[in-house]
């Protein structure tokens, strides 16, 4: 395809980006009953038609005709180049787009684990401690009930020294028993101590991916304003143009609004 | 023209959809060949959007020396029922004139908004504390003379319409707003320090003399903007219209609705409707000459839909608007230097939503052939947007050092 079919292609494209959808019945509410339709082809071709005067008229000057073709090629070959850099920069918005929107997924999805593991966490400390606990009275109350039997079938039960015995017989066993119950509890809670590492640690990488993200999520949302809204087709202040028939009229006008604005913001 | 700005008329809009609002500002004229065609309702049709640019991008820049991207002048029509925006980016807009507060932090989680303006805002007005900042043209005030919430809810109102013009960041944003009528100075002022906010210079201007500038009628003309809450009538000759050259009047959009409301009680036996309702109908079916086909509409009664009549009610509701104004252009010709009576009598604007309203601009000119002995009514193309259009070209217009001092 030629420079000029891709010029029309192009155009054809970016016109119909630049237009949006709307119903007949919104155009009503609107106050409009008819609408004047200008066809694709017809944009397109005016558009090439001002490009080519201009260019015409802008290089009249130029020596020859193969100069003047080339610059003319060259200057079509900018304006796709403009048309793609234009869609490039869309694409590239689309996708920051979308990004954002994954990333906003991403952190609600650590948001929720990093809260599930927490609570796992602090739930799994709270019933272990209760079941120990637990375990512990039943097996205190359990050697106090044998030991009274014992006492009991040895006939030693009922009076003061059999009691005294037994006291110390159970302080002698509690203490034994609380030494290998820290034995055991150590063990154990080496063993708790590995399960707590690891969730620990997938807890701080959770919370280091979190603010990763977030960072990043920032960032997005930050580039997403980059293009934001449409321009203006002014580049300078314009006022009021000397040719137009009402100059002197509406130059007085303009200077009694001004006035009067003046007076009522306080500027003056 | 500070009586223009201290005392001055304006409204806005409602009523009917009728003829061919066609290009924008002046600024964005379209090419010129064109058919005139009817699309199927609801059928999608691509329009062209605003102005485009391959500008890149702006960042954060918000700072003044960066803004040296471009200027957007925009225009705004603050209405009390609706507020349009005109804006040199091609975007026009128009927003109605609610805004709604979250009720309570259950509203408020679910909306997950602290305001909510225009057709957003009535869609969840159950949850919502409303308010409509204007009345009969002007900001509402509380009973001690404060303004109140009504001034945050301007204030809210004209940001969110200003923002609807979608400015980039790196663009000066020049506005001048069509004052609401009779707004006092205390009014303007909390206008113009909510549009500063959003703005980076900000003007304000009579709305009909806004609508004539716009069409470059500027002698010898008088203006009828038709709104919601006040008609106003201005005569241009030329210079800034005075307070003698303007007439507000109450028969506008929201007298209609009541007229229509009293009507339809007394003829719809049975029926319950809102005011709401009323508006609604009105705006699709008004009408005041040229016939009509039987306007059928269906009201619950007992909670069962049931099919009325309507036609006899809202061609003599809507009839009432047109004496009054009549009687006023009449007073503002009369009044006028007899030599250039005439030239004015044939020179009459009709803008505003109103003016949408089936067959007015004949009905007016009939009525001003009895009483007035003849003239010509021009209902303008865009009636919702000659206010803003015409905001927009005064901004255009206007000097840039004029900019300057007001920043």
């Amino acid at each position: 395809m030629g420079n000029v079919g891709k010029l029309s292609q192009k155009l054809q494209e970016a016109v119909r980006k630049l237009s949006y959808k709307t119903t007949v019945d919104e155009l009503k509410k609107k106050g409009i009953q008819r609408v004047n339709v200008v066809g694709l082809d017809r944009i397109v071709a005016l558009i090439e038609a001002a490009v080519h005067r201009t260019l015409k008229q802008r290089i009249a000057g130029f020596e020859g005709i193969e100069r003047r073709g080339e610059i003319a090629t060259r200057t079509r070959e900018e304006f796709l180049k403009l048309l793609n850099s234009k869609e490039t920069l869309e694409r590239a918005r689309d996708e920051v787009i979308e990004e954002k929107e994954e990333l906003q997924d991403e952190v609600l999805r650590l948001r929720e684990e990093l809260r599930s593991t927490q609570t796992q966490l602090s739930s799994q400390e709270a019933k272990i401690a209760t079941e120990e606990r637990m375990r512990h009275a039943e097996a205190d109350q359990e050697l106090q009930a044998e030991i009274d039997e014992l006492m009991f079938k040895l006939g030693l039960a009922g009076n003061a020294k059999s009691e005294e015995l037994v006291r110390h017989v159970l302080e002698l066993t509690q203490v034994r028993l609380d030494a290998e119950r820290e034995r055991v509890a150590e063990a154990r809670r080496k063993e708790y101590q590995s399960e707590v590492e690891l969730l620990n640690r997938r807890l701080s990488k959770l919370n280091g991916t979190l603010q990763e993200t977030e960072k990043q999520l920032m960032a997005v949302m930050r580039a997403k304003n980059i293009d934001d809204g449409i321009a203006s087709i002014y580049k300078d202040v314009q006022g009021l143009d000397n040719a137009d028939n009402h100059y002197e009229t509406k130059k007085e006008l303009m200077s009694s609004i001004f006035e009067a604005n003046l007076r009522l913001q306080g500027k003056r | 023209m500070s009586k223009n700005l201290e005392n001055e008329s304006s409204a806005r809009s409602d009523a009917p959809a009728t003829e061919e609002p066609k290009s924008q500002s002046e600024n964005t004229k379209a090419p010129e060949s064109s058919a005139d065609v009817k699309a199927p309702a609801n059928a999608k049709v691509n329009a062209m959007s605003q102005t485009d640019s391959m500008q890149t991008s702006s960042g954060d820049k918000d700072s003044d020396s960066d803004k040296e991207a471009g200027v957007l002048y925009v225009g705004v029509d603050l209405g009390t029922s609706r507020t349009s925006i005109s804006a040199s980016n091609g975007v026009r807009e128009t927003v109605a004139s609610v805004v709604g507060y979250p009720k309570d932090v259950v509203s408020r989680k679910l909306l997950k908004k602290e305001v909510l303006v225009g057709q957003e805002a009535l869609e969840r007005r159950l949850s919502l504390n409303m308010y409509r900042p204007l009345e009969h043209g002007v900001l509402k005030t509380a009973e001690d003379g404060s303004q109140d919430q009504n001034a945050k809810a301007a204030a809210d109102l004209l940001k969110a319409a200003i923002g609807l013009a979608r400015a980039r960041k790196d663009e000066l944003v020049y506005a001048v707003i069509g004052a609401p009528a009779q707004a006092s100075i205390h009014s303007k002022n909390a206008i113009l320090k909510a549009a500063r906010e959003c703005v980076d210079s900000v003007m304000l201007c009579s709305e009909p003399f806004a609508v004539a500038y716009g069409l470059d009628m500027l002698e010898d003309v008088l203006v009828i903007d038709i709104g919601a809450g006040t008609t106003d009538l201005c005569r241009m000759h030329g210079t800034m219209p005075e307070e003698s050259d303007q007439i507000t009047l109450t028969y506008a959009g929201d007298f209609l609705d009541k007229e229509l409301y009293k009507a339809l009680e007394t003829s719809c036996t049975g029926a319950s409707f809102t005011i709401g309702m009323i508006k609604e109908i009105k705006e699709k079916y008004a009408y005041v000459s040229g016939g009509s086909d039987p306007i059928l509409v269906e009201l619950p009664v007992e909670g069962k839909p049931v099919q009325f009549d309507i036609t006899k009610e809202v061609l003599e509701s809507c009839r009432k608007i047109i004496p009054p104004i009549v009687d006023s252009l009449g007073q503002l010709i009369a009044s006028f230097d007899p030599e250039f009576q005439h030239r004015l009598r044939n020179r009459v604007l009709l803008a505003g939503g109103g003016s949408m309203i089936r067959g007015l601009d004949r009905a007016i000119e009939d009525h001003m052939k009895v009483k007035l002995g003849g003239g010509r009514v021009l209902r303008i193309e865009e009636p919702m947007y000659g206010g803003a259009n015409g905001a927009l070209k005064i901004a255009h217009d206007m000097p840039a050092e004029y900019w300057e001092q007001l920043r």
